[in-house]
């Protein structure tokens, strides 16, 4: 009994754990296309 | 007599504006074109550009012609404020004047080049140091924030060291505000740069080559 418990509760962590990691942003900072031109002016 | 001495006058006149002319014309003569090749552009949140990010490379870049607004490249940046703005390119800059100079030494049917780093060192973005020679180098400018000056007596190939650095580095009159997909542009002016060694006041290593004075670098955000 006690052992179901103690997998019980790993798995509502586990589970926890997921769906928090796939709910988060990244963290990485937004990226954009930058472009370098010349000119003589 | 008393016509003829005003006319004389006036033609001594005329002659010293023409020879005044004639030998201007050595100097101030613009480019048909400048070509530069372009391997790197990087960016830094640094005013003293550490830990730079790559935007785009290329290993076997061509030569551009600034006078034609290029595109030398393009690539992914993050969103943010840059105070630092590296390029890394061949220190041999390729032009044609536009004008034959009076004493012929350039010609307008004559590529010519400048070698902006014959001597010294360049510390590349990636941290590693070229040593300049007589020849063509691969070298990296760095623009800042906190550069003190453009052009001058300033080495533009090592990045600035202190804030307010009037030695190291070329100014970046704004920092680099990256929200966005943009651009920016890097500025070489020649305009009347280009002389002809005969006259003393064209810097040059003789007296018989077309030079093209250090031109005026820049970079600004469109």
């Amino acid at each position: 009994m006690n052992t179901k418990l103690v997998l019980l509760f790993f798995l509502i962590i586990l589970v926890s754990f997921g769906v928090t990691s796939c709910g988060d942003d990244d963290g990485t900072t937004p990226a954009s296309t930058f472009t370098l031109t010349g000119a003589d002016s | 007599m008393r016509k003829l001495i005003p006319n004389i006058v006036i033609l001594i006149v005329i002659n010293l504006i023409a020879v005044t002319n004639i030998l201007a014309a050595d100097l101030n003569i613009d480019p048909t074109y400048l070509k530069l090749k372009i391997y790197k552009f990087a960016v830094s949140t640094s005013v003293f550009c550490t830990n730079p990010v790559t935007i785009f490379e290329t290993d076997a870049p061509t030569y551009m012609d600034i006078l034609q607004n290029p595109t030398f490249g393009s690539g992914q940046v993050a969103d943010g404020t840059y105070n630092c703005v590296i390029i890394e390119f061949a220190d041999i800059i390729k032009f044609l004047p536009n004008a034959t100079s009076d004493s012929t030494h350039c010609n307008s049917s004559t590529e010519a080049t400048l070698d902006v780093c014959r001597s010294g060192s360049s510390k590349m973005s990636d941290g590693t140091t070229t040593t300049c020679t007589v020849g063509e180098d691969r070298v990296a400018m760095y623009l800042s924030t906190t550069s003190a000056t453009s052009g001058g007596g300033a080495d533009a190939f090592t990045p600035p060291t202190t804030t307010n650095d009037a030695t190291k580095g070329f100014l970046l009159g704004n920092a680099l505000v990256v929200s966005g997909t943009g651009s920016g542009k890097f500025v070489v002016n020649g305009t009347d740069q280009i002389c002809d060694t005969a006259d003393g006041s064209c810097n040059g290593q003789d007296s018989t080559s077309c030079e093209l004075m250090p031109p005026a670098f820049s970079f600004s955000k469109l």
